[in-house]
């Protein structure tokens, strides 16, 4: 909420030093968003026009006298409304404008003019920059402008929170100001207006569990030429609301000032009794913005014969407004309950001041001293006779004054500090609460206005905030050291972390909502659930793969020279019902760096495997973890991509863009990728120590000539359960093709390392080990020993 | 014995101008080898007369020893030469950089998130994660926010339309952990969270770590003393810290934490306060015996003060020159 310094000072009757007053608010919770200074130089000064003569030689501009107070001076000014005997605002030679141009002596088109006529904009008193601005009749013309608009001033900005629908308004922020200083309050005094006419509106109320107060005052035979006066239209624009007509700004200022949303009609416009009601089956409403809302049926709103003429609480109708023919006018003053409201206005994307009010509660007794307040301005303003105020009161749905109490020994339990029972005493009557005294503590009456106050800790937290958050000291909690569970088995995403940053990748963060099309061209995992609300359409749809961040982040990089890229990516990735967290990473361009003892290359499937095994070799014991050919992707390179199996769960994929999807992305460089469910791979083994062989191990090296289709993993396959227990291990170290070998076919070279714990192996063992083994490859593979 | 002289004088000199170990071995064949010309004149002793063969020999088994001797040496000479010589030639240029320098790092993110689980671990809390998505009992009811209350505005959450929505914050990991695990309780729920929110100081996607401490004799004064002790170690530097009276619907009172910088000024970190009774009643848990304090922070604020960060939507956009700053 915005409002001005001095108008809250016009309230608390004192002056305040601004910086005291920010910290004192901040330290009461309404958190200052920010604060503006107005100042006018005191060189810019009423004056008034007394003639005006057409420019020589400028068909817009007007040479002007202009009397100052003291002497007259010749003024060029462009505006079309400059006329003789109009009160303006003269800026001086030497007067600095609040956006900071300074006034000099200068020359129009040949003629001298000592100074300038301004508008609103231009001393940042309003929008209005159509012409210059024109004063009221009564400023004292050679007066300092700054003396009629109540400046210099501040405008303060407050940040209130959902609780605090007490601080709505000035007065609001000035009992607050009052707490937090120690002094009483004296609220502002209305003057309640002579009652002059006996008509009153009818009222028909039959949602009273929405509407417990209602009332309505006829004002008849008001000025249609009136208008407000300065220093309204003044407080109201530094509170952020603009002058629209007397009447309206009249229930805007009421609002402003007590935090009682208002709303006038007008007299002639309405036919039949004002009622507060359900709205029925089909039922349609202009609103005063000029937009046409249907209304969803038990909607409360206010009606006449007509129909509907009013979102409750919300905003009026077009069709009853005020304008500037209204000679009679309706003030409804009427307390909605936040139950009834909340949610309301949302529900028709609004969010009105009046709504945002009602939505946090109001005072339920006030609505008379507004309807008094309102009166009283109107009839100063534009006349008027006051007819008296029509209320309607259901008291069973009035709140009941609650009795709340509060315990000394919880207030210092929960603290964790004990302040004394007579500084509690006087912190509660600073907050204008009604405290007994108890057996273990207070018995507290909240105000009606304090519609937060409703259990203890309420009241803790109330004694606190005044007590001051920053006099609660800091204690330490005594307690037993539990010591951290340290569960080794569990592989965690740090660790993850940790092995691919030694490893030179670089971690990304990337939104867990993607563009729909850019996971559209992604064949591996279907998108999860589609956002109702999203930002925007890109994204729009949670991620059901990491692929489409970490092609959108190599795109990105792409795009800024950055061509070789190591990238890893942990995250939750979305399915319909469940969130499997993914490790996901990306190789692109080329591998090793530009060195000068060796080329870089580019990189291959290989790669990207190699850094998955280092991974799964931590998790899945021996040669659990099983790579089968994919081969039916549009997202993977059909020939060089493996789906990752470890016993019956596919965990992940592996595998080199498919070249289609590449040539589109990262400027068409090869990358490589793979993505694993970690949720598959947090538990390992703990490792198991066996004792190391006292016994030398063998070597024996078999070249294996095999079908190319024979995939080396199936010969490692075979070799290990053929030799059992002696052999140590078995891996490929050569794959040729070429001269030497038909074509179609491919030597394998296997290399068999034996080993025995118990004994040093013998030749025979070896023999007969390598024989079988051979004979198995045949078998199960057709390889022959390649001599 | 002129010619023991003239052989000795020759067998120095080869010694002498041998330029390599494989001809000083060739120099020891010819004087001191079996068949060597030294070796030699002790086979002819036999002729001299016996008298003279005492005196003889001993010259020539003397010659013999000073040849083998300048043997050792000139041979130590050149082994040590050979070796400078293999020195000098494998030389390298120590300033060039090794292969392969390019270390990878960590988002700042993860960086900070990881030096707050170790702070709040040492002082005994446990680390507990859950889902993004979440349902609106999780999320709002049980945290005291229910229907159409302006908290829920307030969020501005993303919905799937099916009661579904994205965690507004970690609060219902905590939820999810009194429920599991009971009380008392002592935890972090580090994670990610998501409000529709997007300009120049909010991303829709966030991390944050919730904190939460549920025991008996828990007091505002402790979740001052933890905070402090926290921010200070956080920053490796002593905190002075306000707390300013906020709102918030699952505690109660409420506080908004701020913290001193270098120019002066207050600078909001987190929220914090103590549990609401209605949160600790929707958890089964009597606020009449058990209390306790709640705090939630904003891991990107802290990643930025603590590494220097000036926008935050840099965090987001993977430009790997931003990241490889952070090794």
């Amino acid at each position: 909420m915005k409002f001005s310094q001095r108008w809250l000072e016009s309230i608390v009757g004192t002056e305040l030093d601004t910086e005291f007053l920010l910290e004192r608010l901040t330290l009461a919770g309404l958190e200052v968003d920010g604060c503006e200074a107005l100042t006018l130089d005191d060189k810019v000064v009423v004056a008034k026009v007394v003639s005006v003569e057409q420019h020589p030689d400028a068909d817009k501009l007007k040479v002007c006298q202009v009397f100052d107070g003291t002497e007259q001076h010749t003024i060029v000014c462009g505006a079309p409304n400059v006329r003789e005997g109009l009160v303006v605002a003269l800026a001086q030679i030497g007067a600095k404008l609040p956006g900071g141009l300074k006034i000099r002596k200068s020359k129009l088109r040949g003629v001298a003019s000592a100074g300038m006529l301004c508008s609103g904009r231009e001393l940042e008193l309003g929008e209005d920059h159509d012409g210059i601005l024109e004063l009221p009749e009564h400023f004292q013309i050679g007066r300092p402008l700054a003396e009629f608009y109540d400046l210099p001033d501040k405008v303060i900005d407050v940040d209130l929170t959902p609780n605090r629908g007490d601080c709505f308004s000035l007065l609001g922020i000035a009992r607050e100001v009052a707490t937090f200083s120690g002094k009483a309050l004296d609220a502002p005094s209305v003057a309640a207006p002579i009652t002059d006419l006996d008509q009153t509106y009818a009222i028909n109320v039959s949602a009273a569990d929405g509407a417990p107060v209602f009332t309505l005052r006829v004002v008849r035979d008001i000025d249609p030429n009136a208008t407000t006066p300065t220093w309204m239209v003044e407080r109201l624009r530094r509170s952020g609301v603009r002058s629209i007509h007397p009447v309206v700004d009249i229930t805007n200022y009421v609002m402003l000032e007590f935090g009682q949303p208002m709303h006038a009609y007008d007299l002639e416009k309405l036919t039949g009794d004002i009622s507060v009601r359900r709205s029925k089956a089909n039922e349609m409403l202009v609103l005063l913005d000029g937009r046409e809302v249907s209304l969803p049926v038990d909607t409360l709103v206010i009606a006449d014969d007509s129909g509907p003429i009013g979102l409750a609480g919300i905003m009026g109708g077009e069709g009853t407004g005020v304008t500037t023919q209204t000679r009679h006018v309706v003030f409804e003053a009427a307390w909605f309950t936040p139950a009834a409201m909340a949610g309301q206005a949302r529900q028709f994307g609004l969010h009105t001041d009046a709504s945002m009010r009602f939505e946090r509660g109001v005072d339920p007794t006030q609505q008379l001293r507004a309807q008094e307040r309102a009166a009283e301005l109107l009839q100063q303003i534009a006349g008027g006779s006051v007819g008296p105020v029509n209320s309607v009161t259901a008291e069973a749905h009035l709140p009941t004054q609650r009795s709340v109490s509060l315990r000394a020994f919880r207030l210092a339990g929960m603290l964790g500090v004990s302040v004394s029972g007579s500084e509690v005493d006087d912190i509660l009557a600073r907050l204008g609460l009604t405290a007994a005294r108890t057996d273990d503590g207070w018995s507290v009456e909240a105000p009606a206005f304090r519609f937060d106050i409703a259990i203890e800790e309420d009241l803790i937290e109330e004694v606190a905030r005044v007590y001051g958050y920053d006099r609660v000291p800091a204690i330490r909690a005594r307690g037993d050291a539990i010591l951290a569970s340290a569960p080794e088995a569990v592989v965690t995403e740090d660790w993850v972390r940790d092995a691919l940053a030694a490893r030179g990748f670089n971690e990304i963060i990337s939104y867990s909502f993607v563009d729909p099309q850019l996971h559209a061209e992604i064949d591996i995992a279907p998108p999860g659930p589609k956002l109702l609300n999203p930002i925007s359409s890109e994204l729009s749809v949670m991620r059901g793969s990491l692929l489409p961040g970490m092609l959108s982040a190599a795109d990105y990089n792409a795009a800024r020279q950055q061509s070789s890229l190591k990238l890893f990516e942990i995250g939750h990735v979305f399915r319909q019902k469940h969130e499997p967290n993914h490790l996901g990473l990306l190789m692109a361009g080329e591998v090793g760096e530009e060195h000068w003892d060796g080329a870089p290359r580019t990189v291959d499937f290989f790669d990207v495997k190699a850094e998955l095994e280092v991974l799964l070799k931590r998790v899945v014991p021996g040669t659990n973890a099983i790579f089968e050919p994919l081969t039916e992707s549009g997202t993977l390179h059909p020939g060089q991509a493996a789906q990752v199996r470890v016993g019956e769960h596919v965990v992940g994929y592996v595998g080199m863009l498919h070249p289609a999807l590449a040539s589109v992305h990262f400027e068409g460089r090869v990358a490589g990728v793979f993505e694993i469910n970690l949720n598959a791979l947090t538990d390992r083994l703990l490792p198991a120590a066996l004792p190391i062989s006292k016994f030398p191990s063998v070597r024996r090296d078999l070249a294996l000539l095999v079908d190319d289709e024979v995939p080396a993993g199936a010969l490692v396959a075979t070799a290990r359960e053929s030799a059992g227990v002696l052999l140590h291990n078995a891996f490929v170290f050569d794959v040729y093709r070429g001269k030497g070998v038909e074509p179609g076919l491919k030597s394998v070279a296997l290399g068999l390392i034996l080993l025995d714990s118990s004994s040093t192996l013998t030749d025979e063992q070896i023999a007969a080990t390598v024989s079988n083994l051979t004979r198995d490859l045949a078998a199960a593979h057709g390889a022959k020993v390649r001599e | 014995m002129q010619q023991l002289d003239e052989l000795l004088t020759a067998a120095m000199a080869a010694v002498e101008t041998a330029d390599s170990t494989t001809a000083l071995d060739a120099v020891r064949v010819d004087y001191l080898g079996k068949k060597g010309q030294l070796t030699a004149l002790l086979k002819q002793l036999g002729r001299l007369d016996p008298a003279e063969r005492p005196a003889a020999g001993q010259a020539i088994n003397a010659a013999k020893q000073s040849v083998s001797a300048a043997i050792t040496e000139r041979h130590e000479a050149l082994a040590s030469a050979a070796l400078a010589a293999k020195i000098a030639s494998e030389r390298v240029d120590v300033t060039l950089p090794g292969r392969s320098v390019r270390g990878g790092t960590l988002h700042p993110v993860t960086l900070a998130r990881r030096r707050i689980e170790t702070i709040f671990r040492g002082a005994g809390f446990g680390v507990r994660y859950g889902p993004e998505i979440e349902d609106d009992f999780h999320n709002f009811t049980a945290l005291n926010i229910p229907d159409n209350h302006p908290a829920r505005a307030m969020h501005d959450t993303f919905y799937f339309g099916d009661g579904r929505l994205l965690r507004t914050h970690t609060s219902p990991t905590q939820i999810r952990t009194i429920v599991d695990e009971g009380v008392p309780i002592k935890v972090i729920c580090p994670g990610r969270v998501y409000r529709c929110d997007s300009d120049q100081t909010h991303t829709p996607m966030f991390d944050q770590v919730e904190g939460l401490v549920i025991d008996k004799d828990i007091s505002f004064a402790n979740l001052k003393a933890v905070l402090h002790d926290f921010v200070t170690q956080f920053f490796e530097r002593d905190a002075t810290l306000r707390f300013r009276p906020s709102y918030f619907p699952f505690t109660e009172p409420s506080a908004e934490v701020d913290v001193l910088m270098d120019d002066g000024k207050w600078l909001e970190i987190l929220g914090c306060g103590m549990v609401h009774p209605n949160v600790l009643k929707n958890v089964d848990v009597d606020p009449q015996e058990y209390g306790g304090y709640a705090f939630g922070i904003g891991i990107e604020r802290l990643a930025m003060l603590r590494y220097g960060i000036k926008d935050l939507r840099t965090l987001f956009e993977n430009d790997v020159r931003f990241l490889e700053q952070f090794a």
